[in-house]
């Protein structure tokens, strides 16, 4: 049942597939997905790979997920005035691009990432953007009540791993130079206490932390939504082969990949006050 | 130029008064509802009345933070709250969630609204944004070199408020959701669990991973920060103590007044660093607003954190006739310490413990009891709420 769904909104183009190496391209065309997500090279973190504009041949959306200078916004102000065709819209996570963007025709989604958790804030936002990607800091159910309630259609961020820290400082470089080690761009480590493994990604623009889990969502495609982006960065390529052909089949969507997944707050809200110690 | 203003933190109403008594023109405070403080004990709706109460009254400011990201369910009595912040006067709400500003406006509340550092602004057109909203102010990012702070002052006109002292998260404010995964707290909902304080394991051979950032210290570049169009200076802390609250507010409103009447020495400004790390104990750097940080302005291995018991007492009273101050006491001091006494009004000078008294004029020699009222002889005039320390180092070191 889920698998028609996908089905169809990769017809719709309505599903966006995050593009970190180019061999993903020609597989996702195979399974029938035509719509990418490239993020751009200077205006993007977390990423392996990252693209120039002028290289991009497909039809597109443009990601630019991180925090942008005065330089930034007036560099891209003149990027949005010379984009090719082939770029249809741009996901974006900087308030500020609203601005930047108003006078094109491109499609705007907001990546609200952890800031628009309710109907009203969501709501707010569309009244300056096509659509919103919601939160993954909330639950499936909390999803529903905004999707109900929401002047437009929002999208939602239906499978990867979440982006849960972003910081400016070049974190792996730092540690590299404090200690006169070779310094890496990606790295695995282990939080001590609780015995979390993050994977910590950095360019020059700053460095993210992702959990060890891939966030499985792709149940949302039950729900109703403008856009569903797929993330496939860091998932083996093997294993991208198995979601990829999944979504092709009829077989379960994470069939042989699960035990790299988690649901993580779909089920699950966080603690708002911290309950009283004997209710903990 | 622009009225510049010195904004402190305010844990509750004790800390609120001293803020103020020792220079601040505004505080910050969080509300039982909808602050990032969300396990603190934070000011109830008549406390924050008497707080602005008390704040006009010697025209003075609050501003109140309704800075969480709102969930569905978290909706529910914020426009009652709002309305009844408006009621009491509250000089402005820090916002994050769009939300909270789209209600004033709905509403037509008569309140100022500042835009969170928790909204991550870094350029001129994300604060023109919020202004088309309506917001007067905006916090920007910490992660603000100066020369976009000064970009975004030319292009927006916008009141322009950064923090000057105190801790930094590692990330982007607002961008980390660390807590959430480690400990299931909510840290755009107030419940930051420090996970950037946490160490991390990297290889088996190799040191722990740390990302965590050393304080922010703004000592060496008031001028710099008031030439390029700040015009609110923000210090961190709201859980801190009187003695941080005091001491740091002192140092910037002397740091402050003496940039913008040009009597500033670099001397002085060396001493009042010294003052501040001895108070914070933590090491503090300038961060963001000259270069992006290197591993020089961040925790390794083997830092040290350990506090300090400077604080010795707070002046209740001062008997005129005796000569003697009246104090609570804070750490342990005993016959012979050298101490300093300071005050807002008070020019801070060294004095030697020749005598104690307890609380019925007897003569002791230590005091050792926490929050014990005692006696010291003293002949130069203090006022109450001026506190005294521990000596550590002499202003004509520096000066």
């Amino acid at each position: 049942m889920v698998c028609q769904l996908v089905q169809e909104k990769m017809k719709n183009n309505q599903v966006l597939l995050l593009i970190d190496n180019d061999d993903l391209i020609n597989k996702a065309k195979k399974v029938g997905i035509n719509t990418f997500l490239f993020p751009v090279q200077g205006y993007s973190v977390g990423f392996k790979k990252a693209y120039e504009i002028t290289d991009i041949k497909e039809e597109a959306f443009l990601y630019i997920n991180r925090n942008l200078t005065n330089e930034d916004i007036d560099n891209l102000k003149i990027i949005m005035t010379k984009l090719p065709t082939n770029i249809k819209g741009i996901v974006f996570e900087d308030l500020g691009l609203i601005n930047v963007l108003k006078d094109t025709n491109l499609i705007k989604i907001y990546d609200s990432r952890h800031l628009n958790c309710s109907y009203l804030s969501v709501n707010a936002m569309l009244d300056f953007v096509d659509s919103v990607i919601l939160s993954t800091d909330i639950t499936e159910s909390e999803m529903k009540i905004i999707i109900e309630k929401a002047s437009k259609k929002i999208s939602l961020y239906t499978f990867g791993l979440n982006r849960i820290m972003y910081s400016r400082r070049t974190l792996l470089t730092n540690y590299a130079k404090e200690y006169n080690l070779d310094k890496k761009e990606e790295k695995d480590v282990l939080e001590k206490v609780t015995n979390q493994k993050f994977k910590v990604v950095e360019n020059e623009y700053g460095t993210v932390f992702y959990p060890e889990k891939f966030y499985n969502g792709l149940r949302l495609f039950n729900l109703d939504a403008a856009y569903y982006m797929v993330n496939l960065a860091f998932l083996p390529s093997g294993d991208q082969d198995k979601l990829l052909n999944n979504f092709k089949n009829s077989n379960y969507i994470v069939d042989g990949i699960s035990s790299l997944t988690s649901s993580y707050f779909l089920d699950e809200e966080t603690y708002y006050k911290l309950p009283p110690k004997e209710e903990k | 130029m622009e009225k510049i203003e010195l904004l402190a933190p305010a844990g509750d109403l004790t800390r609120l008064k001293i803020a103020f008594k020792y220079g601040a023109d505004a505080v910050y405070l969080g509300g039982e509802q909808f602050s990032l403080r969300a396990n603190a004990k934070n000011f109830s709706l008549e406390e924050i009345k008497e707080a602005v109460d008390y704040a006009h009254s010697i025209d003075k400011k609050v501003y109140v933070a309704v800075n969480i990201i709102f969930h569905n369910q978290n909706l529910d009595g914020l426009e009652d709250y709002l309305q009844k912040l408006a009621d009491i006067k509250v000089d402005a709400v820090i916002a994050s969630d769009i939300v909270v500003v789209q209600k004033i406006n709905e509403l037509n509340l008569p309140l100022e609204i500042h835009i969170s550092t928790q909204a991550s602004n870094l350029n001129y057109e994300s604060v023109k944004f919020w202004q088309g909203l309506n917001a007067k102010r905006v916090v920007l990012a910490r992660e603000c070199h100066k020369d976009d702070i000064k970009k975004i002052k030319d292009e927006t006109g916008v009141d322009i408020e950064c923090f000057i002292h105190g801790a930094m998260c590692s990330s982007i404010s607002g961008k980390c959701v660390l807590s959430n995964y480690v400990t299931k707290r909510d840290s755009n909902r107030g419940g930051c669990a420090q996970i950037c304080r946490w160490n991390f394991g990297y290889e088996d051979d190799k040191p722990d991973f740390s990302i965590m950032p050393k304080d922010l210290n703004m000592v060496n570049h008031i001028k710099e920060m008031i030439d390029v169009g700040v015009n609110s200076f923000k210090i961190e802390g709201r859980m801190r103590s009187i003695y941080y609250i005091a001491t740091m507010v002192l140092v910037y409103r002397r740091i402050i007044d003496k940039t913008l009447d040009n009597t500033i020495t670099s001397s002085e400004l060396n001493y009042y660093l010294n003052i501040l790390n001895r108070c914070a104990n933590r090491d503090s750097v300038a961060q963001f607003f000259q270069k992006l940080p290197t591993n020089k302005e961040q925790y390794y291995a083997d830092r040290d954190e350990a506090s300090n018991q400077d604080f010795l007492g707070l002046v209740i009273d001062y008997d005129k006739e005796n000569k003697l101050i009246k104090l609570e006491q804070r750490n342990y001091f005993k016959l012979g310490d050298v101490v300093e006494v300071f005050g807002p009004k008070t020019e801070t000078f060294t004095l030697q413990i020749n005598k104690i008294y307890n609380e019925d004029k007897e003569e002791i020699d230590v005091a050792r009891h926490p929050k014990m009222i005692c006696y010291i002889p003293c002949d130069i005039f203090v006022r109450q709420d001026d506190m005294i320390r521990i000596k550590v180092f002499d202003k004509n070191d520096f000066v």
